[in-house]
């Protein structure tokens, strides 16, 4: 998804990544806690993780209660909430309030269309 | 001028890069330009899908130059997008008017004889010869694929393919 964010945002430098990996729970803590003391130490810092309840979730939560001030925490991470997020202005509750909303609006179904669609929408002009 | 942004990108309408777009410039209406989609009903579906709430309109090359004086004379606000740069040269030659510059983002679709030339970019000949037309008409084409990478003009392209 790092990836993605970048093909669509090639000059991003705002997002950094850490991974969960066959490595376990207490490499991936160690590499967390650095990437928060560096991110931190530049200003504040959304987190978006996957899973609520995940790993990755928990030890950011643990962070959050420590810093509540300076970090905001956001579960059910897709593209369209990394991108929106990504490219807010704003303070951190606004960047925040961007990554639900577009992270809610991202998921939706799909219908079949009408068998005679027009090529031009009613009222188009 | 109701049309705020006219776009070269083969895959016609891509979701997160109109919205990225649609953040630079005021959208509320897409028209696509292309013969070769205005024959093809399952990708008009398709595009009718990709468009979401965006008020959409798909036309041949020869409609399209009415379809883009509707749109100049209306008050929502337009993106103009073809999969071709030659449409946009024909349009052009027959008195389509859809502003001054024309973007160029996305044309990688394997086709004869292209040169890669870089930021998901590829011409080849007849390309070359349907931008030369458009900037003899006056419309100057310019090469970006999102609002904040960097804008490559016709000029420096066309050197670039002709050192290839």
């Amino acid at each position: 998804m790092y990836d993605a964010y970048h093909m669509l945002v090639p000059t991003a430098t705002n997002v950094s990544a850490v991974s969960l990996t066959d490595a376990g729970i207490s490499d991936f803590r160690l590499r967390l806690d650095a990437a928060f003391d560096e991110l931190l130490a530049q200003g504040d810092l959304l987190v978006l993780a996957d899973l609520r309840g995940g790993t990755p979730f928990n030890e950011s939560y643990a962070r959050f209660l420590k810093d509540p001030t300076h970090l905001r925490l956001v579960s059910g991470l897709n593209l369209p909430m990394l991108i929106e997020a990504g490219l807010a202005d704003g303070d951190l509750d606004a960047v925040y309030q961007t990554a639900l909303d577009a992270g809610r609006f991202g998921v939706s179904g799909t219908d079949l269309p009408e068998e005679k669609g027009s090529d031009e929408d009613t009222d188009l002009f | 001028m109701a049309i705020t942004f006219a776009r070269v990108d083969d895959r016609v309408i891509h979701g997160q890069t109109i919205m990225r777009w649609g953040a630079e410039k005021p959208c509320s209406a897409i028209i696509v330009i292309s013969d070769s989609v205005a024959e093809d009903e399952l990708r008009k579906k398709v595009l009718r899908a990709a468009a979401g709430h965006l008020k959409l309109g798909i036309y041949d090359v020869q409609q399209g130059v009415s379809a883009c004086e509707k749109a100049r004379e209306s008050k929502r606000d337009f993106f103009v997008i073809s999969d071709s740069i030659e449409a946009f040269a024909k349009l052009r030659e027959l008195g389509g008017d859809f502003g001054p510059t024309l973007n160029v983002g996305n044309l990688t679709v394997k086709r004869p004889d292209i040169k890669n030339l870089g930021d998901a970019v590829c011409l080849n000949d007849e390309d070359v010869a349907a931008v030369d037309s458009l900037e003899a008409n006056g419309v100057e084409v310019q090469f970006q694929l999102v609002p904040n990478s960097g804008v490559r003009t016709w000029q420096q392209v066309k050197a670039k393919y002709q050192s290839m």
